[in-house]
């Protein structure tokens, strides 16, 4: 769960989603605000219990039990401290405008000096004190910080510890408490300034860190919360296991979406998905000009990266989250929030059904298809003994998808093997492979191995490309209207482990084959 | 062993054993085709009910 202030809602509506769809969660990552719902979803809180805009009720009642003060989200930022948060959103939201009027209240403030020391030079002294100290005190509170995140981390705190250890109360909810006793991991990303690199919180690597702690230290952007401080074990080659005090600010600006911290769990177990919730959106499109360049940049900065994390593709599927919500926006009507959490429910849903892996729990939607082409091809080449003298063997129908973020590769999906849907989200290169001839032709294609030698691409040879190669010995391809109505062009790949004949009878069968997989994915739209 | 069939008899043959598979599909293909009309108007439904303009267009542009 990616980083966005007051956008974070749409998590909600995401966990949502994932709950609705009963996936098993073997780990929750955040960064920033999406630390604050990855904590709380490993604890095991859903996303009703949070929002729910059926009943039409939030989680701010419990807050409020705990912290009488707390009655509003913007309240969490201690008392009076909302009034400059919404001045410092005003300013962001018009830089040029912002910059103007501080320059202007310079100027006034140098003239009035100015006249003020021409008349006596006690009263210009004066007031050219005061206005030093103005600036000082200025400069102090944005170093400082203009939230705090005092009555946040208790709050945190007590909700951890109430959902996860409700007979221990005042038990601090720590690192190593997950991923352990049927509980889903953690991973809390945030920047560490004492060693100016990128900290992450994990059961494995942190196990004594606070959960609240780590979650405070994700969410604290400089300027908008005092930056915390941190009891942490000295790694450093010097002083080895001493306890030191880190400062930390938002994970946001070393790493916003963080679904790599699953590339080892990804290696181990590559059957298993990682979904990554983006929160997306600018609150402000237009294009930089001399003046508004460090908003820019700052943003940039910030969230600019988010494409690095999803390089690694295999397994990763990108949920971006677009809203009409401001960065800073945590004052919107409660309606509006039960309206942005359905809204992003709905979106997240809808994007999770068209990823349809086969490790979800029912495949069987779109793999009935993949079912059906699998039983007439092992059908046919049961009976037909001339064409396929060793019987069908080991038959594997799969629908070649390609994904928006996929440049070189495709995803193989709905796979059957021997007449069973088969617990696999793969990744096919295309170069030197029988897809992409397909992809360059848009026709049908029929090889049996060995394969034409442009195939044979020596450099660029993949052990995934092998593996398969060293299984099949026939290989069809069939371009077939997209079954999820996406505009992405989409093959059905057929392969079987024993040989069939080559010669007119096989290709009259190929034909039949090619007739029947087009029949079968026929879009609704055209009976 | 029987007797090995013409390839005029084997291409029949060929034609009896897809023709006999097509049943089989021609009962299904039916209730695929249900199912999938069933399923696309339920992803139109619910895009058209995400009220948030900006969630609604990021879900539809998904995959395209």
């Amino acid at each position: 769960m990616s980083g966005g202030g007051a956008r974070g809602l749409l998590h909600i509506g995401a966990m949502g989603a994932i709950e609705e769809r009963d996936y098993e969660v073997l780990g929750w990552a955040g960064t920033s605000i999406g630390a604050i719902f990855a904590a709380l979803a490993a604890a095991g809180y859903r996303a009703d219990d949070l929002i729910d805009p059926e009943r039409r009720t939030t989680i701010m009642s419990k807050i409020n039990g705990l912290n009488p003060r707390v009655i509003t989200i913007t309240d969490l930022f201690g008392r009076f401290r909302w009034v400059a948060i919404k001045n410092l959103r005003r300013d962001i939201r018009n830089p040029a405008q912002a910059v103007l009027s501080y320059c202007g209240t310079l100027i006034v403030m140098m003239a009035l000096i100015i006249w003020a020391s021409s008349q006596s030079w006690v009263w210009g002294g004066l007031l050219a004190l005061a206005f030093i100290g103005l600036i000082l005190a200025l400069t102090a509170m944005l170093l400082n910080g203009f939230g705090r995140l005092r009555w946040l981390k208790e709050i945190l705190r007590r909700l951890l510890q109430e959902r996860m250890f409700p007979d221990e109360p005042g038990r601090i909810v720590r690192m190593s408490d997950f991923g352990r006793h049927g509980r889903p991991t953690l991973k809390i990303v945030a920047a560490n300034l004492t060693t100016k690199q990128l900290q992450l919180f994990s059961p494995e690597l942190t196990p004594e860190v606070d959960i609240a702690d780590a979650v405070m230290a994700s969410i604290a952007l400089p300027v908008v919360f005092r930056l915390p401080r941190i009891l942490m074990r000295d790694t450093s080659d010097r002083q080895v296991g001493q306890l030191r005090r880190d400062m930390f600010a938002d994970g946001g600006i070393v790493s916003n979406l963080p679904a790599w911290p699953f590339d080892e769990e990804r290696a181990i177990d590559p059957h298993v998905p990682t979904l990554a919730f983006e929160l997306v959106g600018n609150d402000n499109k237009s294009a930089p000009r001399h003046l508004t360049w460090p908003m820019a940049f700052l943003r940039t900065g910030l969230f600019g990266s988010g494409e690095l994390n999803l390089r690694a593709a295999n397994g990763l599927v990108h949920v971006p989250l677009d809203s009409q919500i401001g960065l800073l926006d945590f004052d919107i009507p409660v309606g509006r929030v039960f309206e942005i959490v359905t809204s992003a429910r709905l979106a997240s849903g809808h994007i999770l059904d068209q990823v349809q892996t086969a490790s979800t729990a029912d495949p069987s939607r779109m793999a009935a298809k993949n079912l059906e082409i699998h039983e007439f091809i092992r059908s046919t080449l049961s009976t037909l003994r001339r064409l396929a003298p060793r019987g069908p063997g080991r038959i594997r129908v799969a629908t070649a998808v390609r994904d928006p973020d996929l440049r070189l590769s495709m995803r193989l999906q709905f796979c059957i093997v021997d007449s069973a849907p088969e617990n696999v989200l793969e990744l096919v290169p295309r170069e030197g492979f029988v897809l992409q001839h397909a992809v360059e032709t848009g026709q049908p294609s029929f090889f049996t191995e060995p394969l034409p030698h442009r195939f044979d691409l020596r450099n660029v040879s993949t052990e995934r490309r092998q593996a398969l190669k060293a299984e099949a010995r026939w290989y069809l391809v069939v371009p077939v209207p997209d079954p999820l109505d996406r505009s992405n062009p989409c093959f059905v790949l057929a392969t079987g482990t024993r040989a069939v004949a080559s010669g007119p009878d096989t290709q009259l069968l190929v034909e039949y084959f090619i007739d029947r997989i087009r029949k079968i994915y026929q879009s609704p739209a055209q009976n | 062993m029987g007797k090995r069939l013409s390839d005029e008899d084997y291409r029949q043959r060929i034609l009896e054993v897809v023709a006999r598979a097509d049943l089989r599909l021609d009962r299904v293909l039916p209730e695929l085709r249900k199912e999938a009309a069933e399923n696309l108007a339920l992803r139109e439904a619910r895009l058209a009910s995400i009220t948030d303009e900006k969630l609604r267009k990021s879900a539809e542009a998904w995959g395209k």
